[in-house]
């Protein structure tokens, strides 16, 4: 019972604290709005993609002249004549990304390669994905995709406002389920703490309450961007009941690492600052800020070892795969043991400092 | 036939507190008792161990030996009863300062277990003791440092526990406030609740507290009543006579006659004469100069009060510690 009035009396201090508001519900708002409004009001992101077949192979020929000819809601195809061209062309942000056939270096082969725009990470990802559907057919004497359907990205609806909405909802995740250290450590300085402990009330409904409450914040804040997305960009993200669990699993997860963070900390402002650092650390590796396929290979692999890399891309599947609970049911099991073996950690932790 | 000795009900006891902080002893085998309806006045300087006695008194940090029974119930983390019958008032203002007076008072009465309408007639009903009816629904922030301090006594006694420890209550707060806290305490006595009561401020000690104890590095070096200290450390009334006729010794032997005087003695001013009670003695002092055609050029009582004895004590004044 101490556990639910701590978590509401936080809850309800959360919901009048200008710096919980903005960071659980105003700037993942804004942040969706605003890349909402750089890639359009519509449900879809649109860019094109060049093929140069400098080739000219019996392979290249019919795999070319038939993506031409399939152009859907948000790929368009166009041909250039070279490599040049297709390099400037792609700097010049004419084109989002390019794929090159040409001949194997020494050999009858194809050869095959992608010319990318860090401004079109979605042009690159997909020109790659065609790309590698392409090469994995030439290796295995598989039949070459010959429509856009065919692909691993073939129908997918690639909406921008879903995709940088869960993401900035993520990023921010960090600091919203991060003030519950900082409450905790808050509760100590003013001796609060002192108080509710002297009554019947035990060091672990503190911890555990103070998280509950940042967390139905969290989980608040991220839904009304999924809210919001989806009223005014019409963005898709998927099936919603599966969204509402990734949403939780999700809050979990970052709420878990939170508060593993914030048990390294002693004063509120060192909570503040460690939270700021594996934010951005997190982020960068789990792609926030770079986009679905801007990073380095390596960062890429490196992706799904983090939460917020794992939960992007299950937000990512469900939008644009429009994949079913089945799918990400490994990704949410995955999340909630992240989130409850690192958050055992944190509040372990901080029930040390708090309690000394 | 016998005549039968009636204890005070004894609301805290507690028996040779010791707690270590790594190599530092912070406090070092406290024994008191309070009894019910008392007020206890805590002194000491900082660093003596006042802030750690009381955390253990109210089972925030537990001793590594020693007991602490209250209400007669062992006190341990887990004792709700013994819990219940402690009310703690932080010397930091221990509220939310973006919550209501009423929100928190609310927040700590559910922790408190109390619920629906009894919860909100003691809301009601503390706010009423310290002055603070009308202000019951503004935010703690938007009050004054005395308000805040008010409130955070308020939330203290909410539950209606036998024992409050307030740990210094009235530092920093404007007279006005200063003056509500201590009606608001003296209430408190009047009405059977025991205070354990910490403080830089002497007169506040004397004013309130029936009883007080010295802690000193981590140790009770003294307690009683004001009187008993004051006793304990010899010191005594004194009233200081300037007068040039300090030399004439019937003079001497007409005030050494005088009821209550213990003892005069000439300095360069006139006569220092120590008495049992000052005030009482002052009058057949005063005939016994007139009687001897003494010129009196000025009259000055001086009492012993915990200011003397904190120093007799430890060798400082309390507030240079």
């Amino acid at each position: 019972m101490s556990l639910l009035t701590i978590a509401l009396a936080d809850l309800l201090r959360g919901l009048r604290s200008r710096s919980a508001i903005i960071t659980s519900f105003v700037a993942p708002l804004a942040m969706a709005v605003v890349f909402g409004l750089m890639f359009g009001s519509t449900s879809s992101v649109s860019f094109s993609i060049a093929f140069v077949d400098a080739a000219q192979s019996p392979v290249s020929g019919p795999i070319v002249e038939s993506m031409l000819s399939d152009a859907n809601e948000s790929v368009s195809f166009v041909r250039l004549d070279d490599l040049v061209t297709a390099s400037e062309r792609v700097d010049d942000g004419e084109v989002g990304a390019a794929i090159v056939f040409d001949s194997a270096p020494g050999g009858p082969g194809l050869g095959l390669s992608v010319i990318e725009n860090p401004a079109s990470p979605l042009a690159g990802q997909v020109a790659r994905s065609i790309a590698s559907s392409v090469a994995t057919s030439v290796e295995t004497g598989g039949r070459p995709p010959t429509e856009f359907a065919d692909l691993e990205l073939g129908g997918r609806d690639l909406s921008a406002p879903a995709y940088f909405g869960a993401s900035m909802a993520i990023l921010l995740l960090f600091f919203s389920t991060g003030m519950a250290a900082q409450s905790i450590l808050e509760d100590r300085q003013t001796r609060t703490l002192d108080r509710i402990l002297s009554g019947p009330t035990t060091l672990w409904s503190v911890l555990i309450g103070k998280v509950l409450a940042v967390a139905v914040l969290a989980v608040l804040g991220f839904m009304t961007v999924w809210v919001v997305t989806t009223l005014l960009f019409g963005a898709n993200w998927g099936n919603p009941f599966a969204v509402l669990l990734l949403i939780i699993a999700t809050v979990i997860a970052l709420a878990g690492v939170a508060t593993f963070v914030g048990g390294f900390a002693s004063t509120p402002q060192q909570a503040t600052t460690l939270t700021a650092v594996v934010t951005f650390g997190l982020s960068l590796l789990g792609g926030n800020f770079t986009g679905p396929a801007d990073a380095p290979a390596a960062l890429q692999s490196l992706r799904r070892f983090t939460p917020n890399g794992r939960a992007l891309e299950a937000f990512t599947e469900l939008s644009v795969d429009a994949a079913s609970i089945g799918s990400i049911a490994i990704t949410l099991v995955v999340l909630v043991g992240f989130g409850l073996s690192f958050g055992s950690i944190g509040l372990v932790r901080l029930r040390r400092t708090v309690g000394e | 036939m016998p005549m039968e000795t009636v204890q005070p009900d004894v609301v805290l006891r507690c028996d040779r507190l010791t707690r270590r902080f790594g190599d530092r002893l912070a406090v070092d085998g406290v024994s008191f008792e309070i009894a019910r309806g008392e007020t206890y006045g805590l002194l000491g300087p900082n660093g003596s161990g006042k802030t750690t006695t009381i955390s253990m008194l109210a089972g925030i940090l537990v001793p590594d030996s020693g007991t602490v029974q209250l209400a007669g119930k062992p006190l341990t983390p887990r004792s709700i009863d013994a819990k219940r019958a402690v009310g703690l008032v932080p010397q930091e203002i221990a509220l939310y300062q973006d919550l209501t007076a009423a929100e928190n008072l609310r927040f700590f009465g559910r922790l408190q277990g109390l619920r629906g309408k009894n919860l909100q007639l003691r809301i009601s009903s503390v706010l009423e003791v310290v002055g603070l009816a009308d202000r019951a629904d503004d935010r703690i922030d938007e009050f004054s440092g005395g308000m805040k301090r008010r409130v955070n006594i308020a939330a203290g006694m909410l539950h209606e526990p036998q024992l409050i420890v307030l740990d210094e209550p009235t530092v920093g707060v404007d007279p006005q406030s200063r003056n509500q806290i201590l009606d608001s305490i003296e209430v408190l006595g009047g009405e059977g609740v025991s205070v354990l009561y910490t403080t830089h401020y002497m007169e506040e000690a004397e004013r309130l507290c029936d009883r007080v104890g010295i802690l000193d590095g981590g140790r009770l070096i003294a307690e009683g009543t004001q009187a008993e200290l004051v006793s304990r450390v010899g010191e005594h009334d004194l009233v200081i006579v300037d007068t040039p006729s300090s030399g004439d010794e019937v003079l001497v032997a007409a005030i050494v006659a005088v009821v209550g005087v213990t003892g005069v003695e000439s300095t360069t001013r006139g006569l220092e004469v120590s008495t049992t009670d000052a005030r009482s003695t002052l009058g057949p002092l005063v005939a016994a100069l007139t009687a001897c055609d003494a010129e009196i050029a000025g009259l000055q009582l001086r009492e012993p009060n915990l200011e003397a004895v904190f120093l007799g004590l430890t060798g400082r004044a309390l507030r240079d510690t």
